[in-house]
């Protein structure tokens, strides 16, 4: 479609473009929705709407939908209006790649009408190449944008959608716009070397020219420096795209694992049951209860306190041995000795090796038991000696009941 | 025990007796969370000789992890399938412009609000507490979060999470991630069965 008469066509968008945004959101309509949507963008109320659909069809703001009664706005004019709006569309790297292939192919071109001096073929060729650079910056750069829309349009959420399918699109942005075009622009890649080939092609032809054919050297001097601006925009342009996006991509990444891993395991639970998964055993959560041992935990803590205590005064070891050290005991004795009197045993010995057997002692607290039953409490020693197995220890001692306190003798083999 | 004493810590009745219930402390907990904060170092050397495992986690909450000679409460599993429902529900449906953390801790819940009851794939997920869901249920969980601290009751019908709750979000980040790793569903579930049993 070509617009015969510019100035009536920019004339109509400059007094109808309320009208034209409108049919940019509804990017499709029937007869009737345009003219109900043209009735309401009319000035005077009396005007006919079917009559500004006909201009507006006339002049190329409409199009019929192809084996439709319906109509859309047609693409160039769509870029036409999303450019004024500062809406851009996105690029695909496949097609932003083509553009490097296609800046080779007039490469070579070029090089071959300057070897020959084909003046005719050089105009044909460098405005080419000057469209092809132009297309790469504007489309890195309307991804820049439409990058930048949409981290906008995300942050605000005005269109109300779930997370998910925001995330989705910002997933979907990274890994079919800037992964791809991060390859392209690698220096280790081909469109790298396409590129620098293709500055020095240019400068070995503006100076071939120079003395033949100035006029085009000047031009080819100016498709030079269009490819400087390029290659250094579309860096910027896709630096600035990683920077808008990456803090959303992490996000994304971050918040879409976690969904995924509640419905994997909801999934998980659904099919095998609650119980199977033992989620318990992953939270480690324990149940222990300590009501009112408060005593018991502060004795521990001082326990353990004073076991990493340094003592200021230095105790010496031989000092140390001359001191009267009574052995440690897991069995209380004066209980023992208390329940022993009350007992009252004809042989105190056989009394106290049972009973100490059944607390978990040993030897030693029995000697000391003994000895102390015998030193202390009222016993009395019969004329027979018995012999008391204990462990892996024979006693051998005359009986001894609790009565008067006596002469003993005690033996250990 | 001595004024003088490393281990004479303030308030250590009470945090021990928390965290040993299986409490999760966080700032909402005023002294307790203060004073563990304050002498981290001592508190996690005398629970250590207790025979606790003290977890201070880095956002700012503290717990104990249970040792494999300890029991661990079997309430905390339905708990976390509660949780589980509840991100997955707001990832599909949430339309806020926060992120899962902040929709989950920014804001309180009233009971009525909870999406467990209102889609027949939850209903059916719920019923894997042995018992048919209802408020009820929900009100149990509820008290249950709160008991082990991951929630607090904000009014008689309402209540918020607390940051502890991020620990059933850690839960479905490992498995997601693990899934990552090995690129394989069933092998994941497989590992994260294995380490649930371990």
């Amino acid at each position: 479609m070509s617009i015969s008469n510019p100035q009536r066509f920019l004339r109509f968008a400059a007094n109808h473009y309320e009208l034209l945004l409108r049919l940019l959101d509804a990017r499709e309509l029937s007869e009737g929705e345009l003219l109900q949507l043209a009735r309401q963008h009319l000035a005077d109320a009396e005007a006919d709407p079917g009559k500004l659909v006909d201009q507006l069809l006339a002049l190329g703001f409409l199009d019929r939908v192809p084996e439709s009664d319906r109509f859309e706005i047609p693409l160039p004019i769509e870029r036409f209006l999303r450019y004024l709006q500062r809406e851009h569309h996105l690029t695909s790297p496949q097609q932003i790649g083509s553009y490097a292939a296609q800046l080779a192919e007039l490469e070579q071109e070029l090089q071959a009408a300057a070897e020959r001096l084909a003046e005719g073929e050089i105009r044909i060729i460098l405005p080419e190449l000057a469209d092809r650079i132009e297309r790469l910056r504007h489309d890195v750069n309307g991804n820049k944008e439409a990058i930048t829309e949409e981290v906008i349009r995300f942050r605000a959420n005005r269109s109300q959608r779930p997370l998910r399918e925001r995330y989705a699109k910002v997933v979907w942005l990274w890994e079919c716009y800037l992964t791809p075009l991060q390859r392209l622009l690698d220096t280790e890649q081909v469109m790298e070397r396409q590129l620098n080939s293709l500055e020095r092609t240019l400068a070995v032809v503006e100076a071939r020219l120079a003395a033949e054919i100035p006029l085009l050297a000047a031009e080819t001097r100016s498709v030079l420096m269009r490819l400087y601006r390029m290659r250094r925009q579309i860096v910027a342009d896709f630096r600035e795209s990683m920077l808008e996006l990456q803090p959303l991509y992490q996000r994304a990444l971050h918040e879409s694992r976690t969904a995924r891993g509640a419905s994997l395991l909801l999934e998980r639970i659904r099919r095998q049951g609650l119980a199977r998964l033992a989620l318990d055993q992953v939270l480690r959560v324990p149940v222990s209860r300590h009501e009112g041992l408060f005593s018991d935990l502060a004795v521990k803590a001082h326990l353990f306190d004073l076991a990493s205590m340094r003592p200021n005064e230095e105790v010496l070891l031989e000092q140390a041995e001359d001191q009267p050290v009574e052995a440690a005991t897991r069995i209380d004795l004066a209980r023992l000795l208390d329940e022993l009197l009350a007992s009252r045993p004809a042989d105190v010995l056989a009394w106290l090796a049972e009973r100490i057997r059944a607390q978990g002692g040993g030897i030693r607290d029995l000697l000391l038991a003994y000895g102390r039953a015998v030193r202390r409490l009222p016993t009395v020693a019969g004329a027979e000696r018995r012999d008391y197995v204990f462990g892996d220890h024979v006693l051998t001692a005359r009986v001894r009941a609790v009565g008067e306190a006596p002469e003993e003798e005690l033996l250990d083999e | 025990m001595s004024e003088q004493s490393r281990f004479a810590l303030p308030y250590l009745a009470e945090i021990f007796g928390a965290l040993s219930r299986g409490r999760h402390l966080c700032l909402d907990d005023g002294n307790l969370f203060v004073e563990l904060r304050e002498h981290e170092r001592e508190f996690e050397e005398l629970f250590q000789h207790l025979g606790y495992q003290m977890i201070a986690d880095s956002r700012g909450f503290y717990y104990f992890h249970a040792l494999d000679s300890q029991s661990t409460s079997p309430r905390t599993a339905k708990l976390a399938l509660f949780f589980l429902v509840l991100v997955e529900a707001l990832w599909e449906e949430s339309s806020d412009i926060n992120d899962l953390e902040s929709l989950l801790l920014d804001r309180s819940w009233s009971l009525g609000e909870l999406p467990h009851l209102k889609r027949e794939r939850y209903l059916e997920l719920m019923r894997q507490l042995d018992q048919e869901p209802d408020t009820e249920t929900l009100r149990d969980l509820i008290r249950q979060l709160v008991y082990f601290g991951f929630a607090a009751w904000d009014g008689e019908e309402r209540f918020r999470f607390r940051l502890p709750a991020l620990r059933f979000l850690d839960i479905a980040r490992e498995v997601a991630e693990g899934l990552e790793r090995t690129q394989n569903p069933e092998d994941v579930a497989m590992t994260a069965d294995a380490e649930a049993s371990a």
